[in-house]
């Protein structure tokens, strides 16, 4: 695995450093998950002027909990990252729904382009109201 | 950070949202800190989309804030009102077409002295078959008459409903009373406060503190308000004042011009007394109506007419004037009594085309002369409306065309090339200062169908004038155009409508090397033969002075000779109050069928 930081991005947090007091930054790995998350988190029309960017995953949360709907929102993200992402190449995407808790548990195999290692992310999309 | 590159130079010149957040990211290349910012997921790409977002929010509306403060660029109305309004400038508001008719009340059996006929009386006329209401603006006295009727002449009627509005006012500087309804007629507006009448004006260099005057300004809101004096310029609206509004509001504006025929829509008085109501001589439709006025009229008429400082002094001015203020006005050609032939000082010349019709009535006349220009003008000259003189066009076309190229008929054809013509004419012409141009009207027949191949016209002047039965009369014909005379002993190029000249019937006009002779047919030899000498030809000039000519009786049973000319040139020119026109009735057109003409028949010059 290189040590050199080629990734580097703000941390939507906007935690200080404990030690520097300095704004903690994402790098490498983390911030192409980063980004990855707020792509997902993003929908149509909420980038001022680039309607297309997004993935408008929150109006399928809407939809019955089920495997049609997971389906559909595999195909979301996979669209949203092959589009959008150009670092991350998706190796496994596992959209399980989990009709207990109203929502899907979404895990995430990726490379990110020029490294060996095969990353992963987990997490899990609940509708908020 | 170290900012080492010359990419670390942000352009702060571009506006829209894609170009600001492309010079942020290329302000970010300099920097080694966060590298992120090119992938639209990363959180530095979201804060680029805020930050490039407010930028563009506030160019934008620093740009319109730009633009909305100077007059050539505003968009909104009350921006362009307002800058219009730091000029002197109120724009017009919609007004009513009216006329002035004479009102004539009979079967009056209780023997009044006179009858009051009360301010807005209603006036009905029809237009495009709906009904409509004109008012009187002001009361009027019907008098009696000899034979027992009673009448009120000159009744000004203007088309429009009837408003009044009461406000009470606050005592407050700057107080404002808006007009409720936006299309208020703002020449009929009628001020009272406390009872007193007051007076609208637009110039101070009269006013003192006790003035009864009010001012008057179009709002933000697009309605008209009043406001009165300072009790510097003109007297203040005190606290607890009434202040009484009444006025018209007209429903056509300029759809309401041209009326004709007007009845009583209201009993005068007595359910028994019979009205009629007739044009007053001197008018003979309504007039006036107009539109609000536009916000591209408003940008164009403020400046104008703030360096016209509300005087007529150049002819410029009186055209400006003319067409601002009265909006029956087609065409203008103005021009001082020095110019004039023969000359005339301390006169101005205005020749109208009014929008309909060829001349404008007298009533129209007096009121253009009175109400327009006699305010405005200067003390010494005296304004003088004259109607134009319509040159009219003879076309002659031979038009050839390819039938297989078509399934229109030779009729439908000619009926499109008629229409060409007609078109040309209400484009180009029927205005002061213009010209023909035959190889424009000859390239849009060209291009009016595919099947015409090549069209030419044989043009000639025609011009008319009214011979006084049996009295002598002198008459100078003007076509203003150079006439066709290739050489001497060229044959005649004058011809006209037959009239009877010395008990013979059938005779014409004819010319010959600068002489005007009365020739005749004889209706048996078939002979032609010249009567008389009766006058001169100028060739160059176009002129034709006819001298002591005694007609008899025309033959065509009209009042007007109509004379021919063949012009020197193909293009002619209007000049002076000419107006050339080209009537339907003087065009003729041959169509000519390419493949069934043998060539010998084909389109030439003849």
């Amino acid at each position: 695995m290189p040590t050199r930081q080629i990734w580097s991005d703000l941390d939507m947090d906007f935690t200080a450093h404990p030690n520097t007091n300095k704004l903690v930054l994402k790098k490498d790995a983390d911030a192409v998950i980063n980004s990855v998350k707020n792509l997902l988190l993003i929908n149509h029309y909420e980038k001022p002027f680039h309607p297309e960017i997004g993935s408008n995953l929150t109006k399928q949360l809407f939809e019955p909990v089920d495997v049609p709907t997971s389906l559909r929102l595999k195909q979301s993200i996979q669209d949203t990252i092959n589009n959008f992402e150009p670092r991350v190449i998706i190796s496994s995407l596992d959209v399980d729904p989990k009709e207990d808790e109203n929502g899907y548990r979404i895990f995430l195999k990726f490379f990110i382009v020029n490294e060996e290692v095969e990353r992963q992310t987990y997490f899990f999309l609940e509708r908020l109201r | 950070m170290a900012y080492t590159t010359t990419t670390n130079k942000l352009k702060i010149t571009e506006l829209d949202f894609d170009e600001i957040k492309t010079a942020l990211k290329t302000y970010l290349q300099g920097q080694s800190e966060f590298a992120d910012y090119n992938f639209e997921g990363s959180a530095l790409n979201i804060l680029l989309d805020v930050l490039a977002y407010n930028t563009h929010y506030n160019g934008f509306y620093t740009n319109m804030l730009a633009s909305e403060m100077f007059m050539d660029s505003a968009s909104l109305r009350s921006s362009v009102v307002s800058l219009a309004k730091q000029l002197g400038y109120t724009p017009a508001s919609r007004r009513g077409s009216y006329v002035n008719v004479d009102i004539t009340i009979t079967d009056v059996s209780d023997n009044p002295g006179n009858i009051p006929i009360n301010k807005a009386t209603k006036f009905a006329s029809k237009i495009n078959n709906q009904t409509y209401t004109f008012l009187n603006p002001s009361v009027e006295i019907a008098t009696k008459q000899t034979d027992g009727s009673f009448k009120a002449t000159n009744v000004e009627i203007r088309e429009g409903i009837y408003f009044t509005n009461s406000y009470t006012a606050t005592g407050s500087e700057n107080e404002l009373f808006e007009i409720a309804n936006r299309d208020v007629d703002v020449d009929t507006l009628v001020v009272f406060k406390g009872g007193e009448s007051y007076q609208r004006v637009d110039e101070i260099t009269e006013i003192t503190s006790t003035s009864k005057v009010y001012y008057l300004q179009e709002g933000r809101s697009g309605k008209y308000e009043i406001y009165f004096g300072d009790n510097v310029l003109g007297k203040k609206a005190e606290s607890g004042e009434t202040i009484d509004i009444s006025y018209f509001v007209s429903l056509l504006g300029e759809e309401g011009n041209g009326s004709t025929v007007f009845t009583a829509a209201q009993v005068i008085q007595s359910s028994g007394y019979t009205i009629s109501v007739s044009l007053s001589p001197g008018y003979t439709r309504s007039s006036g109506g107009s539109d609000r006025e536009t916000v591209s009229s408003i940008r164009s008429q403020a400046p104008r007419q703030y360096a016209l400082q509300k005087r007529v002094v150049t002819s410029d001015d009186y055209r400006a004037r003319l067409v601002n203020d009265y909006n029956l006005v087609s065409s203008v050609r103005v021009w001082g009594g020095e110019e004039n032939d023969p000359p005339e000082y301390g006169k101005v010349y205005i020749a109208i085309k009014p929008k309909t019709g060829y001349v404008l009535s007298d009533g129209e006349k007096n009121t253009i002369k009175n109400d327009i220009l006699k305010k405005r003008n200067m003390v010494t000259i005296t304004p003088t409306i004259i109607d134009p003189e319509y040159l009219n066009l003879v076309l002659d076309c031979r038009v050839s065309y390819d039938s297989r190229k078509s399934a229109k008929s030779s009729a439908q054809l000619q009926t499109i090339v008629q229409d060409t013509i007609s078109n040309y004419s209400d484009v180009y012409l029927e205005k002061f200062d213009d010209y023909f141009r035959n190889s424009i009207v000859t390239n849009q027949i060209d291009s009016s169908d595919v099947s015409i191949t090549n069209s030419l016209i044989n043009l000639k002047l025609k011009k008319s004038f009214t011979p006084r039965n049996r009295v002598l009369g002198t008459f100078e014909i003007r076509f203003d155009n150079p006439l066709h005379r290739p050489h001497e002993g060229h044959m005649s190029i004058l011809s006209s409508t037959t009239f009877t000249y010395n008990k013979l019937t059938k005779c014409s006009l004819t010319d010959k090397d600068g002489i005007v002779y009365i020739s005749r047919i004889d209706p048996i030899t078939v002979g032609k033969s010249d009567i008389a000498q009766i006058g001169t030809i100028d060739y160059d000039n176009g002129k034709v002075n006819l001298e002591k000519i005694s007609i008899e009786s025309i033959d065509d049973g009209s009042n007007f000779i109509y004379v021919d000319a063949v012009p020197r040139l193909n293009d002619v020119i209007s000049k002076g109050r000419t107006i050339l026109s080209i009537s339907s009735s003087d065009i003729s057109i041959e169509m000519i069928d390419d493949t069934t003409t043998i060539a010998s028949k084909a389109v030439q010059g003849y």
